[in-house]
């Protein structure tokens, strides 16, 4: 009977669970099976039953049912139902064949699953008509031919119907594992180019920055090994570290000394929770401290660094946004009174109770104060606080820039606070505070900042020509001195008249200048400005001038030309002057030559400046569309 | 690039006067060392490079070794490059400076 069996197996099963394709695969199946089989004859009829599926008809041969290696399959009795039950199993196993082979093309772009099972033509799969042996058997290896004893291990090659021993498995298996390792390296390469190309780069090799970086941070815990570069190197390589944004919990210690009295960090955005309390822990008497894009900065971070850090002074965090409010108050009421710079950006939860309390606890003290990006600091009556919790003339530096909305920060409010610390301040940056109208630059700015250096106002765009050239006019009876740094981006009201009364003004002081975006500038102004005043075009524009002063003015008479005075740019380094479209080659030229100290001249979207113009050694023109990068 | 640019060689001289003579297209994979063909260097052929000669050593392989590799970097199989450990944070500030 069993023998019968043997001659020829039927691989038709039915719907299997998992577990019983998980335990068949194991090998756990057919002891178990075996038992119950011999146990309970009646419940293998149904279970075989299930397992033809179709073949609902079938009577159970008791005798099919012997101890064999291959589990429940059904048997016939007689020829006849042998010839039905064959055409079935036919049918099941073409389908089943299809079945596996759509399955495998869709593994092929997944992952591969680590079952052996994946192949076809090695299988422990029971179907297949090859006579199989018991565990425990000898048999011959069906590919070395040399004897071996069958074990749950074994596998059965469907393409030579037989069982393979233990060596021929090992060799398939490597075939197998090494095929699979081809596929891994191909999808991999696929996924580099493929990121590569994401990320708008070719495939390449590390820069030796890269090397560098790994390099150090293979050996951070051992200083000496990486070699003394003295403590400005350590900042710069602080800087680069950032820029490769490589910064990060083990790369950090490399910068963390006792003797360190200020530490700047760009980019926390790597550093975890603990890392950044090893800063206060290493560093205890730090007196300035800058971390940016600190978004793993924690609540308990903060009070530790209250604790720890009883010298700081200077804190500037961006993005410290898990600092609750109410952490932000304890601070302040615990530690407030040490700090007199202060610095936060890019957070909503430091909100107007915050606000509040840090003006309660250190305003008095307060040299310099940045706030920026505080969507949570939304209400006007808090901002109008400022001006009385701030001490006379003691605010040196004072940003208050793209607030929630464009009516928290008034005319009013900044007027009022001016007149109380404008004495004092060097540097004013109101970016973005598009509420602001020219009421706060003549009557405050241009009033009470007498020692004022660094201005920047960009994006006002309630700013008037007529009214910030003349705040500009007056401004030299208050402020002798002249601005170092102006920048009016995106002031996209103001024009030349402003402009020129901004340079009449400071010009001899500018050393930074950012006109980006006042498209109203003309390139008549910038060529007078730029060329000497006994120019034929100035000659001209005079004796035109002469003569129409001489008769009376007529009515519809074209418009007067205006003449401007050459104006020198002895300190300019940094001159943004992107989009002002009038800026061509020739103006380009006349810039190179008459801003001698000129470092950085940026045209973006001027696109009549073209590589025509060579300019001289150390000047570097960035944004024109010839360039090549 | 033309026969005649692959063949021409600048040379790049360290602090300590150790000089380096390499090939022009293998010097340009630093954006630095190119730009600077364009100016007085350019004309010299020599690059004065505010860096001590075994840093510059380091610098000089590694532009060979990227010019070596760099066309097999997408099918992986490169040896890695390798960088004496005491030399590795003033090599990182060098390396920033040319861009490599």
């Amino acid at each position: 009977m069993g023998g019968r069996r043997n001659n020829r197996s039927s691989g038709v099963r039915g719907p299997n669970s998992a577990l019983t394709e998980f335990l068949r695969v194991e090998g756990i199946t057919d002891g178990f099976r075996r038992r119950r089989e011999e146990q309970d004859v009646a419940e293998e009829e149904v279970q075989s039953n299930v397992e033809d599926g179709a073949n609902g008809s079938e009577e159970v041969d008791q005798s099919a049912l012997g101890p064999e290696i291959l589990e429940g399959s059904s048997s016939a009795v007689g020829s006849s139902r042998n010839l039905i039950e064959e055409e079935i199993e036919d049918m099941v196993k073409a389908a089943k064949k299809k079945r596996r082979i759509a399955s495998r093309r869709g593994d092929e772009g997944g992952f591969p699953s680590d079952d052996d099972d994946s192949d076809l033509s090695y299988s422990d799969d029971d179907y297949g008509g090859g006579r199989r042996k018991r565990f425990g058997e000898t048999d011959t290896c069906v590919m070395c031919g040399s004897e071996f004893r069958v074990t749950v291990y074994s596998r059965y090659d469907k393409a030579n119907q037989g069982y393979l021993c233990e060596r021929c498995n090992e060799k398939v298996l490597e075939r197998e594992r090494n095929s699979r390792r081809n596929q891994m390296n191909a999808r991999r390469k696929r996924k580099k180019l493929a990121k590569a190309l994401l990320d708008k780069r070719d495939v390449s090799l590390p820069k030796l920055q890269d090397i560098c970086i790994k390099k150090i941070s293979d050996n951070i815990d051992d200083v000496e090994v990486l070699g003394d570069i003295g403590q400005v190197n350590f900042n710069k390589i602080s800087r680069i570290l950032t820029k490769n944004r490589s910064l990060n919990n083990s790369t950090i210690s490399l910068f963390l000394n006792p003797d360190i009295r200020h530490l700047e960090f760009w980019d926390c955005s790597n550093v975890d929770s603990d890392s950044l309390n090893k800063v206060a822990a290493y560093c205890p008497h730090l007196k300035s401290l800058t971390l940016y894009m600190c978004g793993q900065f924690h609540n308990d971070n903060l009070e530790y660094y209250g604790k720890q850090l009883q010298e700081l002074s200077e804190l500037a965090l961006d993005g410290p946004f898990l600092i609750s409010d109410i952490a932000w108050q304890t601070y302040f009421e615990a530690y407030g009174s040490r700090l007199t710079k202060f610095e936060v950006r890019n957070t909503h939860r430091f909100g107007n109770d915050s606000f509040i309390s840090l003006l309660d606890n250190c305003g008095s003290n307060l040299v310099s104060l940045k706030l920026s990006k505080l969507a949570g600091l939304n209400s006007s009556a808090v901002y109008d606080l400022l001006p009385h919790y701030i001490s006379q003339s003691h605010l040196k530096v004072l940003e208050i820039s793209y607030p929630a909305s464009e009516d928290l920060v008034t005319d009013e409010m900044l007027i009022n606070l001016l007149a109380i610390t404008g004495e004092s301040l060097t540097s004013l940056n109101l970016d973005g505070c598009t509420g602001l109208t020219d009421r706060f630059l003549t009557e405050g700015v241009t009033q009470f900042c007498p020692n004022l250096t660094h201005l920047s106002l960009v994006h006002l765009d309630q700013l008037t020509d007529e009214s910030f050239s003349s705040a500009f006019h007056s401004y030299h009876l208050v402020n002798s001195g002249g601005l170092i740094s102006v920048n009016v981006t995106k002031c996209t009201n103001l024009g030349v008249n402003a402009i020129d009364a901004l340079l009449r003004h400071s010009a001899s002081t500018l050393v930074e200048l950012s006109v980006n975006s006042i498209y109203n500038i003309t390139k008549d102004y910038l060529f007078q400005i730029l060329s000497n005043d006994n120019h034929p075009i100035k000659e001209k524009i005079r004796r035109e001038l002469a003569t129409a002063n001489g008769t009376s003015e007529e009515p519809g008479s074209p418009e007067k030309p205006t003449l401007y005075e050459k104006i020198q740019f002895p300190l300019l380094t940094s001159l943004d002057i992107g989009f002002v479209r009038a800026v061509d080659d020739e103006i380009l030229e006349m810039i190179n030559r008459n801003c001698s100290k000129l470092d950085i001249l940026e045209v973006f979207g001027n696109n009549r400046c073209t590589s025509n113009v060579t300019t001289r050694n150390g000047l570097l023109v960035i944004g024109r569309q010839h360039d090549v990068i | 690039m033309s026969e005649e640019e692959s063949n021409s060689y600048v040379v790049l001289i360290s602090n300590d006067n150790f000089r380096f003579v390499v090939r022009k297209d293998v010097a340009s994979i630093s954006s630095v060392l190119r730009s600077t063909q364009g100016f007085e260097e350019g004309k010299t052929g020599q690059v004065k490079l505010d860096m001590d000669g075994d840093i510059l050593e380091c610098i000089v392989e590694y532009l060979y070794y990227h010019f070596k590799y760099r066309d097999e970097a997408e099918f992986g199989n490169i040896p890695e490059f390798n960088i004496p450990s005491h030399l590795a944070l003033e090599l990182l500030v060098k390396a920033d400076f040319l861009d490599i």
